[in-house]
């Protein structure tokens, strides 16, 4: 599976203040399964632009009653009891009730942040061609070419 | 003073249908003020053979959770990353003779005896009382259950309370339908069921009800969907669960746009079902895709869980 468009997806969350997503979200938007999209979530999880959060949820309405960072000691086999569950009584934390979200972290979100900037400025740049100030949102989006597409460019406009 | 099992019984008899007993048979005063407790005691002074055959479709169902029990072979290696592994409501068969013997060696007492009963229930269930059925045993278990705290002569006590529930055990298909909450389930698979399981050469293992099974149950029940909820998984939103609930104007949320666009992002929590069974009417079952359990909400007879029984059980054999 290639990463590109799993990656684009999660840039898009993160631009958007993603607070922790599920590989599910990535999955369905790409027409995926989790179990393909994971092994590449993973991967930017080791390069270190995205964290591991594990979720203890309620079993009887999905609520989240407490969150661990990769590392910390899971409660699983430990009785829990929530005023977020529907109901008082205690469960027993399982592997069902842990859902894991990748959280993108701060270095990357700057990453991420820095990038939009730099295609918002692109996008302001005037558009030589129809003489008139640069909009963002025109058809001059932009993205850093390489010097050779560039005088192509050049080339044919004059 | 013991509680005699036959009241415990007739607790999952809903209200009305102890009404109609007790005045049939002339016993109680004030039947229609009557709450459940003293209807149940009042009932319970008719005989159990007329009892069976007037409402003994009750006795063991009622408004209950259903979660099931695999019983697979004790060598099957199980990946519990694998969600098929989960998948199968069958498991190996067991003959009548080794269950037999393993309920007896695994009831504190005789197991078939509403007498005999455990000395001491705790927070591990045990086994109260099993009854042979046309397909199986049904076994009821008991449970303590704390229900909250006191203080008495100034010390902190916890209040416990016995909590029975039911569960089907199917030697032929190798399985066991809890009728308790699923935690009930999850605590006597763990505990009871590992090691009865362990004495037949076998391993309990949960079965899932999944995403795709629940839209299988909401086509062949010809069910309407009235309750969603789900949790978010994008991460971009304020809100954790949210819950959709059917506008009085639509039949079934299930086949509209609408409801398509608004839980696209979600992953599914539970759905509220209506479906109406055969010479009973309309039943509400609520379907925990998380907890892979089916709550009966609707106080219902035996014949209606086992209807949903053999729907589940044709859709996970496909």
């Amino acid at each position: 599976m290639s990463a590109d468009p799993i990656l684009k997806i999660v840039e898009e969350l993160t631009d958007e203040g993603t607070d922790g997503f599920r590989a599910s979200a990535i999955a369905r938007q790409l027409g995926l399964t989790v179990e393909q999209v994971s092994p590449v979530l993973l991967g930017m999880v080791s390069d270190g632009r995205l964290r591991l959060r594990s979720d203890v949820i309620c079993p009887d309405n999905g609520r989240t009653i407490r969150s661990y960072w990769q590392g910390e000691q899971l409660p699983i086999g430990k009785t829990v009891q929530s005023d977020r569950c529907a109901s008082d009584e205690p469960f027993v934390v399982t592997r069902d009730e842990i859902w894991i979200t990748f959280v993108p972290t701060e270095k990357f979100r700057v990453a991420v942040r820095k990038r939009r900037v730099q295609r918002g400025r692109e996008e302001r740049i005037p558009a030589a061609d129809e003489g008139e100030p640069g909009l963002a949102g025109t058809t001059t989006r932009c993205r850093p070419t390489s010097g050779a597409e560039s005088s192509v460019r050049m080339a044919a406009q004059s | 003073m013991p509680v005699p099992q036959l009241v415990i019984d007739l607790l999952n008899v809903p209200v009305p249908t102890l009404r109609k007993v007790a005045a049939r048979h002339g016993v109680g005063e004030g039947i229609s003020t009557l709450r459940k407790w003293d209807l149940a005691q009042a009932v319970s002074r008719i005989p159990r053979g007329e009892l069976e055959a007037e409402i003994g479709e009750y006795l063991y169902a009622g408004s209950t959770s259903l979660s099931w029990v695999r019983l697979a072979p004790a060598g099957e290696e199980i990946n519990d990353e694998d969600p098929d592994a989960f998948s199968g409501l069958r498991g190996v068969e067991l003959s009548g003779t080794d269950v037999l013997r393993a309920l007896g060696e695994h009831g504190d007492a005789d197991p078939f005896s509403e007498t005999a009963r455990p000395e001491e229930i705790d927070e591990t269930p045990k086994l109260v009382v099993a009854r042979e059925q046309d397909d199986g045993y049904m076994l009821t278990f008991a449970v303590a259950k704390r229900i909250g705290h006191v203080i008495h002569n100034f010390e902190h006590t916890p209040v416990f309370e016995d909590e029975f529930f039911n569960a089907l055990l199917r030697p032929g298909l190798g399985s066991v339908e809890v009728r308790g909450s699923a935690s009930r389930a999850r605590r006597l698979e763990r505990t009871w069921l590992a090691v009865f399981a362990d004495s037949l050469d076998a391993q309990p293992r949960p079965v899932a009800i999944t995403q795709e099974d629940f839209h299988a149950l909401h086509d062949q029940l010809k069910g309407r969907l009235d309750v969603y909820r789900g949790k978010t998984t994008t991460g971009v939103t304020v809100f954790d669960t949210h819950e959709f609930t059917k506008a009085d104007s639509v039949d079934d949320l299930l086949p509209e746009p609408e409801f398509e666009r608004q839980t696209r992002d979600l992953e599914p929590v539970s759905f509220d079902l209506l479906f109406d069974a055969a010479g009973f009417g309309d039943v509400r079952i609520h379907v925990s895709v998380r907890n892979g359990s089916i709550f009966v909400r609707t106080a219902v007879p035996d014949r209606v869980l086992r209807y949903i029984y053999e729907v589940l059980e044709r859709i996970k054999s496909r």
